[in-house]
């Protein structure tokens, strides 16, 4: 086994980091990205962190939106062919 | 290989065989092993701190995310290789912390934070882009290639662009 570690984080816990880095530097996000004089006064390793948990997050919900639309398709699909089965039978009847 | 596309299966293959070859020298400690965060195969983090008994360290981080235009392809969209002193530590997690708008001490640093990717040399300033920097290519270099070089820099007392083969236009 490798001694090289690895974490996979939820969506919880990714926000909660992210809600950490808010709550110490008193910023939001947002600010956070768009203010480079704010960024060049916070350690560097914290800059790092907050931008990459923040991709971390974006990757995440993209990759659920996928899964969601990808279902809905399905279930879209599926209802759609039940309703042409029932019509089916209906004028089978 | 840092400026290839790439997946997190082959990055993590080849981490794990270069850092299985690592020899790291007693005067050094792993204060944040090496830790991979992936979120699927075009997209993680990894960072990883080296001390040494005389007051320097290596700070090695990466971020790849999906290769935009490219499916199933992840690309190096942040990269920061760090040695030179602790001069200080950040309270959160006593790691050494650096300021890049400070006056930090740097040996060499490269990175691409603010500006494409980018050299520091000897000084926490000027930031020396590629395009002065003759004969080596910033975006070739891993967190592997960097942290062999200080290691060998170290052993053998050889100045740092020697050891990555630079010379500063």
């Amino acid at each position: 086994m490798s001694p090289v570690r690895e974490q996979f984080l939820t969506l919880l816990e990714v926000e909660a980091v992210i809600h950490k880095f808010e709550e110490k530097y008193h910023v939001s996000t947002t600010e956070f990205l768009t203010n480079t004089a704010l960024r060049a006064k916070m350690f560097d390793d914290d800059v790092f962190q907050w931008e990459a948990f923040n991709a971390h997050r974006d990757e995440l919900e993209r990759v659920a939106e996928e899964v969601r639309s990808a279902y809905l398709g399905s279930v879209k699909k599926s209802t759609d062919e039940t309703h042409s089965a029932n019509n089916n039978l209906a004028l089978a009847a | 290989m840092a400026q290839l596309g790439t997946t997190y299966g082959k990055h993590r293959a080849y981490a794990d065989s270069e850092y299985d070859a690592l020899a790291i020298p007693s005067d050094c400690t792993e204060t944040l092993k090496l830790i991979f965060t992936p979120v699927n195969d075009v997209a993680w983090s990894s960072r990883w701190y080296l001390e040494f008994t005389d007051g320097k360290y290596i700070r090695a981080v990466e971020r790849f995310q999906r290769w935009p235009g490219l499916t199933g392809i992840a690309k190096r969209m942040t990269v920061a290789y760090h040695y030179g002193d602790i001069v200080r530590r950040n309270p959160d997690d006593n790691l050494p912390g650096y300021l890049s708008a400070g006056t930090d001490q740097v040996d060499i640093r490269i990175d691409n934070i603010c500006m494409p990717i980018h050299l520091h040399y000897q000084s926490q300033n000027p930031h020396i882009p590629q395009s002065s920097v003759i004969g080596l290519d910033l975006e070739s270099v891993d967190m592997f290639i960097f942290v062999k070089g200080i290691l060998k820099h170290r052993d053998t007392k050889k100045p740092l662009n020697s050891i990555f083969k630079f010379k500063i236009r």
